[in-house]
Formats: C-alpha cells, sequence, structure tokens
C-alpha cells in the first residue's frame, strides 16, 4: 500500500489543468449510502467485525471495471492530516476517531470516485466531476449499486433505505452542485436567490466552511439524505435550479461591469498582487484571492488557462492537502502560511498578469 | 354506552386510565384505585416502574431485536435503531415512526404520473441568458406546489403559494 501522498503526488501530475470550463458551476457530487439487511448497522459493530465487513465489500467493489486499479486504505493507520486532506477532498466525513476503527477507503486512480464503510452505513460512494453532470453520476453510482446482486439492502417500503440515525431514512443519496457566485453576493441580491431555493428543498451552505459566504462567495447547493425528494426528482430539481442561478449570476455580472468595472478591477488586480508576492498566506486569505481571480478570467482580464488551474489547486490549499504537499511534518500555523504562499507561487506568475481592457 | 375497561394489574374494573408519551409513542395503562394505591405518581420513577409491570407496555419494553440486540427502550432513549431488521423485530417501532415521518415517501422509483409531470415539466422550462429569473422560478416553483399537493404535503404546499404569490405579485 502506497502513502497517502505518493498517491496525491501522482494524482496531482495526472490532473493538472482540468477543469470543467464552466464560469459559475464548478463540480457536482453524487454520495450514495446504503446498509445491508440482516447486519447490525456499523454503529453497533465492534472494529473487527467492521473490518471484517468493510474487506468484504472493498473486495467485491474492486471487482467493478471502475474500481479495478484502485487504492485502498485503512482509515485508523493514517494520521490526522491525511484523514483531514480526504476530508477536504469529500471522501470522508468528519467522525470521530473511534468510528474510523476498522473502515476502508477505496479510491479510484483519478481521484474521482471512492467508496467506503462510514459511521451510519456499510456502504457509501461518493463520486466527483467537474462541472454540472448529475445525472451522469448517477447513471455510474445506479450500476455500482446494482452490482451487488445477492446482498439485500436494509429496505422499508414505507421509510425507504434504512440507517441508524433515523433522520437518514429516505433514499440514502445526497447531491450537491458547487457554485462560484461573487456577482450574486457583491450585488446583494443573494436572500432572494436562496429564498427562491428554500421551497424547493433545497439547502445550501458555504463550501468552505471555516470562511464566510461573503468572503469567499463559493457555494454548495444541495439536497441532503433527510430531504424527502426522490433521487430522480430531486436530480431534476437541483438541475434547473442550478441552470436558474448560473443565468441569474451572468446577468448579474453583466450589469456589475457596467455599473462598477474600476471596482472589479481592483480586486481582481489587488488578488493578484497579493498571491504573487505574499510570503504568509492564510488560508481563507488565499481563498478570497482566487475567487477574485477566477472572476477576472470569466471576465477575460486573465489568461483562460488560469481557470482550469484555480480550480484544480484551490482545494489543495486547506491545510491537510498542503500538508502532503509540503515536505516537513512539523506544520505549525506559520509554518502552514509560509508553505501556502509557496504552494501559489508556483503557478501565480507574470504570464498569468491580469489585462484590464 | 362505551366498552368497560379492565385493570392492566388484577384484571378488575379500572377507573383510571394513564398515559406516557415519549418520541410520538403513546401508551396507556388502565388501572383500578386498589392497584394505583401503593404508588406514588408525582415522581416519574414509581410511574415507570407501575408501566413496567403492566403485561401490555412490558411487552414492548422488553422486546429485542434477535439480529443486533436492540432494545426499545434504548430505540427511545438513543433515537438510533441497530440494524435493518429492528422495523420487523420490534412490533411497536413501525406504527411510531409510521406516525412521526407521515409520509410513505423518500425512497424508490417515481410513480408513473410523477414520472410524466417531471419530463414534461422538463421539456416545458426554458433556460436562457434571456428569460427573466422571476418567470423561470416561479414555473419551477409552480411545478413544485402541483407536486406538493399530489404528495398530500400541505406544509410545503403553503410555502410555495405563498412564495408564488410573492413574485407574481412583484411582476404581476
Amino acid at each position: 500500500m502506497s502513502s497517502l501522498r505518493d498517491y496525491w503526488s501522482k494524482r496531482q501530475f495526472r490532473k493538472e489543468g482540468f477543469s470543467g470550463g464552466d464560469s459559475v458551476v464548478l463540480r457536482s457530487a453524487l454520495h450514495l449510502s446504503r446498509n445491508l439487511q440482516d447486519i447490525p448497522f456499523p454503529e453497533r459493530l465492534g472494529p473487527m467485525e467492521r473490518k471484517e465487513i468493510s474487506e468484504k465489500i472493498m473486495a467485491r467493489m474492486r471487482r467493478t471495471s471502475a474500481f479495478r486499479r484502485s487504492l485502498c486504505w485503512k482509515l485508523d493507520t493514517l494520521v490526522e492530516e491525511e484523514r483531514m486532506a480526504l476530508q477536504e477532498w469529500g471522501h470522508i466525513s468528519v467522525l470521530d476517531t473511534a468510528s474510523y476503527d476498522g473502515s476502508h477507503l477505496l479510491l479510484v486512480d483519478d481521484g474521482s470516485a471512492s467508496v467506503w464503510l462510514c459511521g451510519n452505513h456499510h456502504i457509501c460512494w461518493n463520486l466527483f466531476w467537474e462541472g454540472l453532470c448529475l445525472e451522469r453520476l448517477w447513471k455510474q453510482v445506479s450500476r455500482w449499486e446494482s452490482s451487488f446482486t445477492n446482498l439485500k439492502y436494509a429496505f422499508s417500503p414505507v421509510f425507504g433505505y434504512l440507517a441508524s440515525d433515523l433522520g437518514e431514512w429516505g433514499s440514502g443519496l445526497c447531491i450537491s452542485v458547487t457554485l462560484h457566485i461573487p456577482a450574486i453576493m457583491e450585488s446583494g441580491c443573494y436572500d432572494e436567490v436562496v429564498g427562491a431555493l428554500q421551497p424547493l428543498g433545497l439547502k445550501w451552505c458555504s463550501e468552505y466552511r471555516f470562511v464566510s459566504l461573503e468572503f469567499v462567495p463559493v457555494v454548495k447547493i444541495f439536497y441532503d439524505r433527510s430531504s424527502k425528494t426522490l433521487p430522480k426528482e430531486a436530480l431534476i430539481v437541483l438541475r434547473e435550479a442550478i441552470l436558474l442561478i448560473a443565468a441569474k449570476e451572468r446577468d448579474v455580472r453583466n450589469q456589475l461591469l457596467e455599473k462598477q468595472k474600476l471596482k472589479i478591477w481592483d480586486r481582481v488586480s489587488r488578488a493578484w498582487g497579493t498571491l504573487f508576492s505574499c510570503q504568509l498566506l492564510p488560508a481563507s486569505e488565499a481563498l478570497y484571492c482566487l475567487s477574485s481571480l477566477r472572476l477576472g478570467v470569466d471576465i477575460g482580464w486573465c489568461p483562460e488557462k488560469l481557470r482550469a488551474i484555480i480550480d484544480h489547486h484551490a482545494r489543495h490549499l486547506l491545510r491537510g492537502t498542503l500538508w502532503l504537499w509540503a515536505e516537513t511534518e512539523n506544520f505549525q500555523s506559520e509554518q502552514e502560511d509560509a508553505e501556502r504562499a509557496r504552494y501559489i507561487k508556483q503557478f501565480v506568475t507574470v504570464e498569468n498578469c491580469p489585462i484590464f481592457s | 354506552m362505551g366498552e368497560l375497561r379492565k385493570c392492566h394489574l388484577c384484571g378488575g374494573p379500572a377507573q383510571l386510565r394513564l398515559v406516557r408519551t415519549g418520541y410520538e409513542a403513546i401508551m396507556h395503562m388502565d388501572i383500578c384505585a386498589d392497584c394505583l394505591q401503593p404508588y406514588d405518581l408525582s415522581t416519574a420513577d414509581d410511574f415507570v416502574k407501575l408501566f413496567e409491570l403492566s403485561p401490555a407496555s412490558g411487552s414492548i419494553f422488553t422486546e429485542n431485536c434477535s439480529c443486533c440486540g436492540m432494545i426499545w427502550r434504548e430505540v427511545l432513549n438513543v433515537g438510533h435503531v441497530g440494524c435493518g431488521r429492528c422495523l420487523e423485530e420490534l412490533s411497536s417501532l413501525q406504527p411510531m415512526l409510521e406516525r412521526c415521518r407521515k409520509s410513505s415517501h423518500g425512497a424508490g422509483e417515481l410513480s408513473r404520473e410523477m414520472a410524466t409531470q417531471s419530463r414534461d415539466y422538463i421539456f416545458n422550462l426554458t433556460i436562457s441568458g434571456e428569460t427573466s429569473w422571476d418567470y423561470d422560478m416561479l414555473s419551477l416553483l409552480k411545478s413544485q406546489l402541483k407536486r406538493a399537493v399530489y404528495r398530500e404535503q400541505f406544509e410545503a404546499a403553503a410555502i410555495l403559494r405563498d412564495r408564488i404569490r410573492q413574485l407574481e405579485q412583484k411582476n404581476p
């Protein structure tokens, strides 16, 4: 088993420069959870039992074509920063350390899919892709789900798929789309947008929980497992709502450009200046600057190739992933900020300087 | 004339009905004055003891799941179930949860009617930079309102109706 650090550096090379290319929609994510009938839920299992079930599920998943070239990690053997990195990529959720005992994570080579035994479910599939492609993710995960032909899922015709937490009974599906909406936040019409989402049963939160949406306007809009919406209906409604928000964002951007062109130019060029010359860079400031720079790309002030770089690297600036990149084990606060500044200077170069038009 | 109630402890005529509620589960116990006398119902402990003595409620408390060993009381205390079998094995759990959820939706495939609605909805809704946000949102909300009414989710329907009214007033 290779280390997560090795895996990350190889994946880094493979996925470099890949982006959905959309100015508003960043990525789609789908998490599908199932429990097996006649086996106690993970919460009721000891570490050894959990390990046994987890190994069986992983062995079976490895027979599918998508997971044939995948890597497996025992979550209880990873150090805290490695687990943090997996959380930042969306593959595992935040649990107390004991809940990872005996759990495995199977991660495909390009990092776009994984499966693991989590605290609430025997099987939890995660799928990610750049851009808006919910139907495609759903088709893929449905194939995996149906590949477990001789196993019965814990299912009730009345309540749907069962989990230990009663609040998670239902479709077992959580779908989300991450959007970059600087103009909506800047123009103050954010309340109108989220007000319209509420009756549809959609939820939203900041993609980066440690920083406010006003500062880094990257929002995740989602249906979670507790929503009573049927899977197909959820996919349709979420997709339509995202298209509407994207159209709204583009409208507002055009209006803002007419009214406040200099203000936006100032924001973009300051962001570039900060990233180009910083020595210590906190995560929140880094994300703010990248968001501003991405707005510059969308407007046409920065080169188009910068969009793919920003989309690819934004997540890598968070603590866990940065630790994988840094060669040091000692990762105190100042050291972290210094490493982040060093990391970002690899791609914020003079050729990417914004040009005002 | 109502049915004559029997005391759950001695089988004689009951004069009192005790009701215990928790997590939406409502259990009752009929009891006569003689059987009640030794207990001081001002304390919760006596009240619980009395219910555990009753054969009717006692069967609920001692039931356990043969797969995971979860008992009814644990489900009530923790708010979690132990396995997929708990629903079948703990007989009183399903009716209690059905009352909580009040909905049979949430999983599986769309019904034929709803699938048709969804398809119509996709074909009818046009997304382009020129269409107004309010107009598109209005059609999305109206479609959702129809579905909420179809699924008898009246609270959600009321929110949707108010939102539609707001938008219609804004753009008559």
